[in-house]
């Protein structure tokens, strides 16, 4: 898999995009507590409801892909991270000294998720712009 | 015809804007079915719970939790926009917050009810150590309440946010905007309330500058659920000034109202309430502005009414007012003896733009008074006139007195040779217990320039007659007249230094270059200012740039300093932290003056004040 600065950006936009619209849906159920209507207590329990499940949604259905298809990215061209970090600290490596790690793409998965989205997002960010450089 | 009355945030919740009683009364006055919907002080309440506090808690972390995303992309691209740049000041803010946040949240629950029930209980209220850390408290929960949408500001007498310019795109903008709109879901909730009535008419008061987001925030979710027959209309002082801008500005009236009433409102609202119920042409309301029928929607500006004569306006209404929840344990209400300035030559003043100087009768006022008086049990009033003349002071204190209508009151008053020691005394006796006196600068140069028209020697011996009649004397000063310099300003920092045996107490503010002000004309011809830019065309004041004298930086600056050396000057007394002159004006009225002016903290409760960091005087 090969990605330029510009594809990850904008899978970024994207990612970023569906964190917005999650964010809004949260407050809207923060909302709800609020400042809810108590006439109408069951149609604001099933737009709840309705509110959870489109988060759920949108984490497992759009963000997750993402996740995973950067991680695999990253997972194929860690040299890459690698090299920029050591090149700072004066031990680079050279990239045909540098073995990818393979991972399944079930692992790929759990590790995206283990890592949590944004520790993953600052690592893209460093690795569009060490592409960059 | 039902027509309902708004008053929206953001306005200090310690008294009802005079407005809002005015028209009311006025309406009433004719037979019309009024509601009047305070929801500024509502806000406050809503907002001042526990319950609001962890709500505002949860959307801080839902806030910082999309940042973190949106900041690293922001990052990637480097995107150094002023949107950007407050996002990330907003992320920082939030993240220091949540450093011990949980534990400070569940603190701040705990003492917000105290606090509460503070401003409620007289016995509280007159507390002065349970007052000032009842202030700090809601400081802080409005700290708390403002985090998620930071460097955006609620406090107890401001509202701010910089994140949108004052433009007709930068409010349509905020007016929607979720994430930087802390009033979206009250208005919401407050507009489908009142548009459940059904009303005929909703009229909107915006009279200040930080109303002005707040109120088109709630005229646009009214415009958008509202029936075709309900009427909207935006009144008020602020939009007078910008009637030029409005004219030009056709989308306004899709969006946010239906019509403008500009200047004196009384009158004009009467008659667009009788248009409206028998149809009529609205080209009679006098002073409205609403969009034309030709394609092009170009607002259409009605012709000018006479101004409002006051002995013909019907005494202001207090009906459906919820005098107790103001944050004061007895209300101070605002009463108005005149309108418009007798002096009007001030070259920094725009208060007085669009009004129609005119005096009220004394025989209407007292019977005013009386009315309030009888009917609501005030005791305690406001004169909100820009000044009343000493003669005219004098003829109502003799009536007050002869009536006994034991009442106490306070008024601003410009430092003439006229206010007499005999008159003084004349005006405590019957209830007068501060003045606010406009004595502006310590400097003879500025002074000359701000045209104020009185003996600047000579105010010091009036202080000194008002003082000995047993009147407090509060002082309004201000730094930053365009050429001032540090010098200059170092003057009127002394004269409040000086003269801490008259001046009892003193209020401090940065010069703003109003829009109608005289200096805006004169300024360039004087050589005062290099730049004038008009770049936010619903601000109500102007940018600038001084040809000589401080540096905005340093006007600030000096405003510290200012504060510093006067707490020293006054040695930290009981008023420095009271802050506001309606809680002042109560505490002269519940302790007498003596007692105010010898109190201070002791050194403990002091330490217990400052330990919160949060100090205000």
């Amino acid at each position: 898999m090969e990605f330029t600065p510009e594809d990850i950006e904008y899978r970024m936009e994207v990612y970023t995009d569906y964190a917005h619209r999650i964010k809004q849906l949260k407050d809207l159920l923060l909302d709800f507590e609020i400042f809810g209507d108590e006439d109408l207590v069951e149609a604001s329990m099933r737009q709840q409801d309705g509110i959870i499940r489109e988060i759920r949604m949108i984490y497992q259905d759009k963000m997750v892909p993402i996740i995973e298809e950067l991680v695999q990215y990253i997972c194929e061209n860690a040299w890459v991270l690698d090299n920029a970090a050591g090149e700072e600290e004066g031990i680079g490596l050279k990239a045909e000294e540098y073995e990818p790690q393979k991972k399944s793409p079930e692992r790929s998965r759990e590790d995206a998720l283990d890592m949590g989205s944004s520790y993953l997002t600052s690592i893209i960010s460093e690795m569009t712009q060490n592409r960059d450089v | 015809m039902r027509t309902v009355l708004v008053f929206p945030p953001q306005w200090i919740p310690l008294n009802p804007h005079f407005s809002i009683c005015s028209l009311s009364g006025t309406l009433r006055s004719e037979g019309v079915d009024v509601a009047v919907e305070e929801l500024n002080i509502k806000f406050y309440r809503s907002v001042l719970t526990d319950k609001y506090l962890r709500y505002s808690y949860g959307r801080a972390i839902n806030t910082a939790e999309y940042l973190r995303q949106k900041i690293t992309l922001t990052l990637t691209r480097k995107d150094s926009s002023h949107r950007a740049q407050c996002e990330s000041a907003r992320l920082l803010a939030i993240e220091q917050y949540m450093e011990g946040g949980r534990k400070k949240l569940k603190a701040l629950c705990r003492r917000l009810p105290e606090a509460m029930e503070t401003f409620d209980s007289k016995e509280l209220f007159y507390d002065p150590l349970k007052l000032v850390m009842a202030f700090i408290t809601v400081d802080e929960a409005l700290e708390l309440i403002s985090l998620p949408f930071f460097p955006a500001r609620l406090r107890f007498n401001d509202y701010y946010t910089p994140v949108f310019p004052l433009t007709t795109e930068g409010l349509v903008s905020f007016t929607e905007d979720r994430d930087e709109n802390m009033f979206i879901p009250f208005m919401r909730k407050e507009a489908s309330r009142i548009l459940k009535e059904d009303p005929d008419l909703i009229g909107i008061s915006i009279n200040s500058p930080t109303q002005l987001l707040p109120g088109l925030t709630l005229s646009r979710t009214l415009m958008k659920h509202k029936s075709h027959r309900c009427h909207i209309n935006i009144g008020g002082n602020y939009f007078t000034r910008l009637q030029e801008v409005i004219l030009k500005r056709p989308e306004f009236f899709t969006t946010f109202t239906d019509s403008f009433i500009t200047g004196e409102g009384e009158k004009p609202l009467l008659s667009l309430v009788r248009a409206l119920e028998s149809r009529d042409d609205l080209e009679k309301v006098p002073n409205l502005i609403y969009a034309g029928s030709k394609k092009d929607r170009a607002p259409h500006f009605t012709k000018r009414g006479l101004p409002t004569s006051l002995d013909g306006t019907a005494i202001q209404s207090l009906d459906g007012l919820p005098l107790g929840d103001y944050f004061v344990p007895e209300p101070v209400i605002s009463i108005q003896s005149g309108k418009g300035c007798y002096w009007q030559k001030c070259t920094f003043c725009d208060t007085d733009f669009g009004i129609a100087p005119d005096t009220k009768g004394i025989d209407r006022l007292i019977e005013e008074l009386r009315l309030l008086r009888d009917r609501y049990g005030i005791r305690c009033f406001e004169f909100i006139d820009e000044s009343i003349p000493a003669d005219y002071m004098e003829r109502l204190a003799e009536r007050i007195v002869t009536e006994k209508l034991d009442i106490s009151w306070f008024s601003n008053a410009r430092t003439e040779a006229v206010f007499t020691t005999e008159k003084l005394g004349l005006f405590r006796s019957s209830g007068l217990l501060m003045l606010l006196w406009g004595i502006e600068t310590g400097n003879r140069r500025v002074m000359t320039l701000i045209n104020k028209g009185v003996d600047f020697d000579g105010r010091l011996n009036i202080l000194r007659s008002s003082h000995r009649a047993g009147i407090w004397n509060f002082a309004y000063i201000f730094f930053g007249f365009p050429s001032e310099t540090w010098d200059e300003a170092l003057e009127t920092v002394d004269l409040i230094r000086d003269n801490t045996d008259i001046i009892h107490s003193y209020g401090r503010s940065i010069f703003t270059l109003g829009r109608h002000s005289r200096l805006k004309d004169l300024a360039g011809k004087m050589g005062l200012i290099r730049v004038l830019l008009d770049d936010q065309e619903f601000a109500t004041s102007l940018s600038y740039e001084s040809t000589a004298g401080m540096t905005p930086r340093e006007v600030m600056e000096m405003a510290d300093h200012c504060k510093y050396r006067c707490a020293d000057a006054y040695g930290e007394p009981l008023w420095m932290y009271l802050r506001y002159r309606e809680v002042l004006f109560l505490y002269i009225h519940h302790y007498g003056m003596d007692h105010v002016l010898r109190h201070g903290f002791t050194k403990e409760e002091r330490e217990a004040v400052h330990r919160t960091g949060r100090a205000d005087f």
